[in-house]
This record gives structure tokens, sequence and C-alpha cells, in this order.
């Protein structure tokens, strides 16, 4: 088959035509970029909020203007997601946190800048990889996403949880202990069947916990109780510098991983396109994948440039996945694509076949502008990162406290009342003792995260087989992802035997 | 017989406290509907997890837990939770201008910051500057002491 019947090429040349025919569809790029960058790296800002506080402002563009600035703000968010990962240890966003891994042990070492660099090489080259795929896939993944099922979505759940325990390495007991308790904690509130469930009576939790503001504890005000006796993020004052000729390095260094940036982006478009999972669990298989195949599989989590590259490459190219979904069955992939939906609405548009049918040349215009939107990125990220990387300069004392009050008013920016910092305060402990106990703390926020969609899907699963154990068997991608999560589990500890046997 | 070490007694701590809320969570959801569809999640994976406490509760008392010096104490750490604790819950009446400068003024003083103009001048600016920036971008009000609010 011609890759080119893939390819539209009438609606091509039409999208191209608009696009230089009207310079105007340009002005909103660059604003839309600057503002996802500032949310996305300002700890407690979510790309989400980013696009829903400047949604109003669509309505005075066209329906192709407004897409071009809402993905602008996606494409700056993702990025600008994995500065306070490498700096802070606090993922922006939940697709950020595999960049924390290894981007903040790096921090912490001197090489913050290095880990920009890479960050912004990987998350460049994810966006641009996972647009070209979207481009040259579209209709076919529209047809692929469509035999994702419930059975399906579960087993993706699943997997990420038990990808988190693995990575504990020493203490895989404790990961899955994490990251079960999150998945309980995570189905707190109404069910689908209208059952309220350990709320302890509060009216706050009738939707659940507000998980944003619980990872923002987890994550972030654990982490900085843990520093409160030390002085900087660096201790050593010569590593402090901020250095854009450090930072290019890095951001070249990253292209000398090829495969793990083209690797990375693959699972990033594939798990972004199933919906509500996303680059929330493409990061974190993209960064196991790279340790796994990796010949020193210890380095990871101290601060191997690699676990950076793996992250960045599979959650910046989530973006095109989730854009593949929602442009082609009209369903959001998460909070950013939820937003777009929402502006998509407000142009009297619906996502789907239809659409796609009808209007794929403002479909491929989305597409090319994100090309162009990832030059804008690398120029805006280089000239941008200095000044974010700052931060690694202010004393511990005046950091700690101001994040933590950042963290706080960006959790009540989320649920709109004092339920969210509350929820801040209560994970912080948590996440401190969880920490400070060696239970798996990214476990335990996916478990949240992903807590309600797994029951849901078990549901589904449950309702559509009437109870038959034998319908899974009828479902060949829930028991490949099923072997693939037994293999994680269990495959290292195996090989490690058969080694020691045949010695 | 041999006493506990502190590091393994507050692992057994955390262990307990997490076996609690599961099994009071399992309680809670049973007690609410007994049916497949409201355990059909909550029953397995409870079950799991108390599995996976007892094993973790069998290797604590045949394995020994070493203490990394290196790690810091719930001492070092308690102050600024007690603060952070008090931001939080006085935040209502406070407000978030108040409030968040309070906090950072007291965090400041609490950890070796000696300069009082400097403290003044930061805490004020931070917590005001802000909470403006935040009260202009969010659709909802704010409680506030000095900054205007509908809250």
């Amino acid at each position: 088959m011609n890759p080119l019947d893939l390819i539209d090429m009438g609606a091509a040349t039409h999208a191209l035509t608009m696009l230089v025919s009207e310079p105007s569809y340009w002005l909103v790029v660059f604003p839309g970029i600057l503002i996802g960058l500032v949310f996305g790296a300002t700890p407690g800002l979510q790309i989400s909020m980013a696009m829903a506080i400047f949604m109003p402002m669509t309505l005075y563009m066209d329906f192709l203007q407004a897409m071009l600035f809402l993905t602008a703000i996606f494409t700056g968010g993702s990025f600008g997601g994995g500065v306070p990962a490498i700096l802070m240890n606090i993922p922006g966003t939940s697709s950020c946190i595999a960049t924390a891994f290894d981007g903040y042990p790096m921090a912490q070492k001197g090489k913050h800048n290095e880990a920009l660099g890479l960050a912004l090489g990987a998350s460049t080259f994810g966006v641009f990889l996972g647009y070209i795929i979207l481009f040259m896939l579209m209709k076919p993944l529209s047809v692929m996403v469509l035999k994702i099922g419930p059975a399906e979505m579960f087993m993706v759940i699943l997997w990420g949880i038990t990808l988190i325990a693995s990575l504990r390495g020493t203490h895989v007991l404790k990961g899955l202990i994490a990251g079960f308790v999150g998945l309980l904690i995570g189905t707190i509130g109404f069910n689908e069947e209208g059952t309220l469930r350990g709320t302890f009576g509060n009216e706050y939790l009738l939707d659940g916990v507000p998980v944003v503001p619980a990872m923002m504890g987890m994550f972030a005000a654990s982490e900085l109780f843990r520093l409160v006796k030390t002085n900087y993020l660096i201790e050593d004052e010569a590593s402090r510098k901020v250095r854009l000729t450090l930072i290019m390095k890095g951001f070249r260094d990253a292209f000398r991983h090829p495969i793990i940036m083209i690797r990375g982006s693959m699972i990033g478009i594939f798990i972004g396109a199933v919906p509500g999972v996303g680059s929330s669990v493409s990061n974190l298989i993209s960064y196991m994948e790279t340790k796994r195949r990796d010949k020193d599989p210890e380095s990871y989590g101290k601060g191997n440039p690699k676990g950076i590259i793996a992250s960045e490459s599979a959650n910046s190219s989530s973006e095109a996945g989730s854009m593949a979904t929602l442009l082609a069955l009209g369903i959001p992939g998460g909070g950013a694509t939820a937003v777009m939906l929402a502006a998509f609405a407000m142009h009297n548009i619906t996502g789907g076949p239809q659409f796609i049918r009808e209007q794929m040349d403002v479909v491929y215009a989305v597409i090319f502008a994100n090309f162009a939107q990832v030059f804008l990125l690398i120029i805006l990220g280089i000239i941008c990162i200095p000044l974010l990387a700052s931060v690694v300069k202010i004393k511990m004392p005046y950091l700690i406290p101001s994040v933590l009050a950042l963290a706080t008013l960006g959790s009540f920016g989320l649920t709109g009342n004092l339920s969210g910092p509350i929820t801040v305060l209560i994970f912080a402990l948590i996440g401190w003792f969880f920490r400070r106990y060696d239970y798996s703390v990214a476990g335990a926020v996916i478990g949240m995260l992903l807590g309600r969609m797994a029951e849901s899907s078990l549901l589904h699963t449950y309702q559509i087989s009437g109870g038959e154990l034998s319908y899974l068997f009828e479902r060949p991608i829930a028991l490949a992802i099923l072997a693939l999560m037994i293999l994680s589990l269990f495959g290292q500890t195996v090989i490690k035997k058969i080694k020691a046997i045949r010695k | 017989m041999r006493g506990l070490s502190l590091k393994k007694s507050a692992n057994f701590g955390v262990l307990f406290a997490v076996t609690l809320f599961i099994l009071w969570y399992l309680f809670d959801a049973y007690s609410a509907l007994a049916s497949i569809e409201n355990l059909i999640l909550i029953g397995p994976i409870a079950a799991v997890t108390l599995s996976l406490c007892t094993a973790e509760f069998i290797r604590y008392l045949r394995e020994d837990e070493i203490e990394d010096p290196n790690q810091e104490s719930f001492r070092d750490v308690f102050p600024a939770m007690v603060i952070f604790t008090g931001y939080i819950l006085s935040l209502d009446f406070l407000g978030f201008d108040l409030g968040t400068t309070l906090f950072i003024a007291i965090f400041l003083r609490m950890h070796g910051e000696t300069k009082w103009k400097m403290i003044l001048i930061y805490s004020v600016l931070f917590g005001f500057l802000v909470s403006y920036f935040f009260s202009q971008m969010l659709p909802y009000p704010m409680p506030m002491s000095f900054l205007p609010t509908d809250y």
C-alpha cells in the first residue's frame, strides 16, 4: 500500500494555503506557547487550567485560530511541566512524573542546565514526531482506537501501576501497596451506580479526593519538608550557575539517543490516544521500557539523562495521540483535550469521523501549524529556561514557603474552595511518611489519578461480559497487555534466576 | 527479646496505618452496598493489598532495617509541618494575602533569616503580589484580609 494513500493531498494543499495566506493565524501561537510555558512551569498551575482561563478569548477567533492558540498552550505546557520536575522534584503535570525520577537527581548534582536542555530536546522531538505520525496515521489510528474497550483500558491502568511498583527495585512490595492504596483512594466518593463510599460524611469528597491538589501535596510539599535543613537546592555554589552553553549541550545530547526518543514518541502517541489514560501513563511506560532495555538499569533514578529523554519524548508526543482521539472520535484524552472539546462546542463543531471527513483541511492545518510550533518552542524554551532555572540560586528558606504558598493558591484555583489547600496539607503529610519509609509516592499518585477510571472500566467489562471470564480470551489486546504486565513484574527476577541456575 | 529499632517501629506504624485504612475503607464500602457492582474493584484490590501488607509485615520480622544516616528525622521536619498546617487552617479567616505573608515571614525567621527588613519586604511583596495575581486569574472569590474580594 502506498503511504501517500493515507493522506488526503487536496486537503493538505488547502491547509497549507490557509496557513500561508492568513498571517493572523500565527499571531496567537507565540503568546499561546508562552502561556503554556509559564503555567506548566509554575507549580500548582495546570495546562488545562491555562486553556480554561484563556478559552473565552477564542470566542473572538475563528475555529482554526482557536485550535492553534489552544494547541500552542498545550505544546508550551507539555515542556513547561518538566521544568519544576527537574528543578524542584515537582512534576508540573502528571505527565512529567517520570521526568522527575532522573531530572531532579541531575539537578541536585549541579547538572540542571543539561537536564533542562535534554528535556527541551526530547520534548520538541516528541511533539514533532507525534504530529508527523498523526499526519500519516490519522485515519488508521482512529479505527484502532475504536478497538480499545473497557477491558483493554483496565489492563493499561493496571500495567501503569505495576510498572511504577517495579520501579522501586528493592521495595517492590511497598511500591505495589502504595499503588493499590492510591487506586482505592481514587475510588472514594460516588461510584457510577450512585453508591457513596469513604467520604467520612464530608460533602467535599462526594466527587472524590481532588486528585491534582493531592498530587501537589504528595510530590511537592512532602519533598519540600524533606529539604528544610538544606541551604540550597544544589549545595555546591559553582554548580548553581545557569549556563546557556550547557543547556544547548543538553539539547544536542538528547539527539544522541534517537532510539530512546523514537521509542518514547511511539509509546506516547499510542498510549496518548487511549482516552483518559494518555500522558499520565505513557511517560512511565516509556521510562520503564528504557530502563528495562538499558545495560545499566541501576543508574536510573540517580540522574541518568536517558530517563529524562524517555519521559519527555513520550509525554510530548502524547499531545498528538490525544488530539487524534479528540479529532477522530470527539473523545477527550484528558483535562487539556476536554477544554479543547469545549472550544469545539463554542464554535458549533463536533469532533468525530464526520468532522474528519468534511474538514480534513482544518485538521491538517492544525497538524502543520504544530510543526512550526516545535521551532517556536525551541526558541522560546531557550530564551525562558535561564530565567526558570534561576530557581536553583534561591535560598531554601525562601524557596520552600514560596513554593508551598504557590501550591496552596494553585490548589484553591483547582477546587474553588478551601478543600484544595486542605487536600494539599493532608497529602503532604502522607507523602512525607510514604517517602521517608520507602513507599512509592509516584505509585500512589498514579493510583489516585486512575482509580475512578479503573473502577468504571472493570464495571463496564463486567457488564459487557455478563461476568464470564472467557470474555477476556476474546480480547487479544487485553491479553497482550496482561502478558506485558506480568513480564514487567516478574521478568527480571525470572531472568536472574535462570542465569543463576545456568552458572 | 530484642528491642525494635526506631526505623523498624516507624515502619510498623506506617504499615499498620495503611492496613487500618484499607480495612476501614473495605468495611465502609461493604456497608454502603454489598453488591458486585460496588465492590468490583475495591474488594479484589483491598484483598490483594492486605495480602501484600501481611507479606511486608513478615519481611519486617525477618529482616533488619538499616537506618540511612543522611535521611531527615521527624524532629527536623515537624516545625515546618506545624507552620504549614497553621497556614492552611487559618486561610479562611486570615485570607490568602495576610495568611501567605505571615506564613512566609514565620518560616523565614524560624529557618535562620535574621534580617527583619528582608523578612518584611519579601513576605509582604510575595504574599500580596501572588494573592493578587491569583485573584485576577481565577473565576471565583478568594478569602482576603486587605485585597478586594467578594468572598
